[in-house]
């Protein structure tokens, strides 16, 4: 690393305001991530990874009722204070996001090839024709058979599969220097996943991209992603390398997410380890430590004090009693 | 992820056939334009031309639909009226969609203050009484063709401008309206390339619907002697004129009045058949 990072995000905060009082859906989440590297962020349903990082682009902003804070650099430019206009054109050029359910995030009533074209033709100056071609490219790159005949097809003529590659060509048509993956496989099924998973790796080294994959699943996460950060409740709870971190978790809420994690050694009918409760409201939310109430290593002062995120080396976690600890 | 030789293409559709109950509607408005177009090289008699001696003539093979109360050719009034009852049932309704659909659109895409001030709007024009908008207008800018499709078009606005706001609504909040966004489009592109599209097929559909209401609307104000002015023939005009001699020569009044119906009967069946091939939409597994 000679260089400073791709994406610098120093304390994002995104809180709505709702009828029961602000919302913190996001509360000062810092991270880096660094050219040709992948960042997976893994939490529940809620835990605000998908508003963080839709937050980062402008896509979840004053116009639709958040109050936003913190900074986010992209190559030391501050994308928070850049005018509309500037960072559109950053966005199309540098950033490429593949979204959850590609059932809504192709239009229905646009040929695949124009859709993939499109970009090209906003940021890269491509005329029609260029941009018809390369997308063919494209989807030729994501391993969709027949692209010259599939590129004039509509999305509803494909399968959920086939959908989240054209999603896919779309993201990376511009070459972007970040690709966001906001649970690209959620809505595929299983024997569909790995394949979706093993192409975004494989675009992100060939194109020395860096990612961001956005996933509920650790098992996902696991062997996709260079480091981790667990998210709940709005906050980084733990941050660390992949492999440090499934070696050694030190957040509780991270031990018991490993634990609910079916293994293959375990003898047959072995019951999962649920985590019990809920995830706390996140408008009513106490002065401690939002895991408390489910936390097995809970103490006096989880539920009077907010652990920060604390580095012992180059693993990061939010715990007053962190596991292994010898305590 | 090989595909062999033997799978079907994707492309071919099954052909749908054409029922009855397409080809009828289908057939009848294809008819009625074609009149309506071609009037002038039918050979018709003027539909204006009176012969008061031969006033009130029933159906015969000499007048086809018989005289009116003035003694003009009644299939020739039909048919010229036709083209007055198209030219506003198809041009008011297309005023007051580009209008509304506009209006309608900015208010789902931008919501806040654009949305608030639409919304206003539409309820100002929806809550006006529309006939005496519509007497107003034509009373005071006076009978013309020109008036009576800009007075029932910009009836049409509110309308129009709620369907298309409801339908952006909902378009507006797909992941492909944040992708494009990402991508780097405008307001503008998005509004016109993504959501329009869209917005189309139920827009077309409304439309349709729209051009009957505007018929039967076109023919109430020419009931109320405020539509078209006298000498040209339109369908309510001559239902009005009829309607003096119902009990001596009910053609007068029944036959423009059926051919309406027919029409506008004819124009519902296919806004619905249209609403029901785009609405549930059929890709959505």
């Amino acid at each position: 690393m000679n260089e400073g990072p791709l994406l610098s995000v120093r304390d994002a905060r995104v809180s709505f305001a709702t009828a029961r009082g602000a919302l913190r859906a996001v509360d000062g989440v810092t991270f880096d991530l660094h050219k040709g590297r992948t960042l997976g962020i893994v939490g529940e349903s809620g835990s605000g990874k998908s508003v963080l990082v839709r937050s980062l682009i402008g896509l979840v902003g004053a116009d639709s009722g958040a109050e936003v804070g913190g900074q986010v650099l992209l190559e030391g430019q501050d994308l928070r204070t850049l005018p509309g206009a500037r960072l559109r054109t950053l966005l199309g050029r540098d950033i490429g996001i593949v979204f959850q359910d590609p059932m809504t995030s192709l239009n229905p009533v646009m040929k695949i090839g124009r859709q993939i074209g499109e970009g090209l033709q906003l940021n890269r100056g491509l005329d029609r024709a260029a941009a018809g071609r390369r997308a063919a490219e494209l989807l030729a790159e994501v391993g969709i058979p027949e692209p010259e005949r599939r590129a004039r097809q509509y999305p509803h003529e494909l399968s959920g599969g086939m959908r989240q590659r054209v999603a896919i060509a779309i993201a990376i048509a511009c070459e972007p220097k970040l690709l966001i993956a906001d649970e690209p496989t959620t809505a595929l099924d299983v024997t569909v996943q790995r394949q979706i998973l093993d192409l975004l790796q494989r675009e992100q080294r060939q194109r020395a991209m860096a990612m961001i994959l956005i996933t509920h699943d650790l098992g996902v996460a696991a062997g996709r992603a260079d480091d981790i950060m667990v998210m709940y409740a709005g906050r980084a709870v733990e941050m660390a390398a992949t492999r440090a971190l499934f070696r050694a978790p030190r957040m509780p809420y991270t031990e018991a997410l490993l634990r609910s994690l079916p293994r293959l050694t375990d003898v047959a009918h072995t019951r999962l380890a649920a985590i019990p409760g809920r995830p706390p409201d996140l408008a009513r939310r106490g002065g401690g430590c939002a895991f408390a109430p489910r936390c097995r290593y809970r103490s006096a002062r989880c539920d009077a004090e907010q652990p920060v995120l604390t580095r012992d080396g180059p693993h990061g976690f939010a715990c007053f009693n962190p596991v292994g600890a010898g305590a | 992820m090989s595909v062999s030789a033997a799978e079907p293409a994707v492309t071919a559709r099954p052909r749908r056939r054409l029922s009855w109950a397409l080809a009828l509607p289908l057939g009848w408005v294809a008819l009625v334009v074609f009149l309506a177009i071609t009037a002038d090289w039918l050979g018709l008699p003027d539909p204006a031309a009176q012969e008061l001696i031969l006033r009130r003539k029933p159906p015969s093979a000499e007048y086809l639909l018989g005289t009116d109360n003035l003694g003009r050719d009644m299939l020739s009034r039909i048919i010229y009226g036709a083209r007055t009852s198209l030219i506003v049932g198809l041009c008011a309704p297309l005023l007051g969609f580009l209008v509304g659909g506009a209006i309608g659109m900015s208010a789902g895409y931008f919501r806040g203050k654009v949305d608030l001030l639409a919304v206003g709007l539409i309820d100002i024009l929806l809550a006006f009484p529309a006939l005496v908008l519509a007497l107003t207008f034509t009373a005071y800018l006076g009978q013309s063709l020109f008036n009576v499709t800009l007075a029932l078009g910009i009836l049409s606005i509110p309308a129009a401008a709620r369907v298309s706001r409801a339908s952006t609504l909902a378009w507006a909040n797909r992941d492909f309206v944040l992708a494009a966004r990402t991508i780097g489009a405008s307001d503008w592109r998005i509004l016109t390339r993504e959501i329009l599209p869209n917005l189309l097929p139920p827009m077309f559909a409304f439309w349709l619907v729209a051009v009957s209401v505007i018929i039967v609307a076109e023919g109430a104000l020419s009931f109320l002697g405020l539509g078209i002015p006298a000498p040209q023939p339109s369908w309510g005009g001559m239902i009005a004129d009829g309607r003096e001699a119902l009990d001596v020569a009910p053609h007068t009044a029944l036959i423009p009045a059926a051919v309406m119906f027919v029409t506008v009967l004819s124009l519902n069946f296919l806004g619905d058949m249209v609403r029901n091939m785009v609405d549930p939409r059929r890709s959505s597994l």
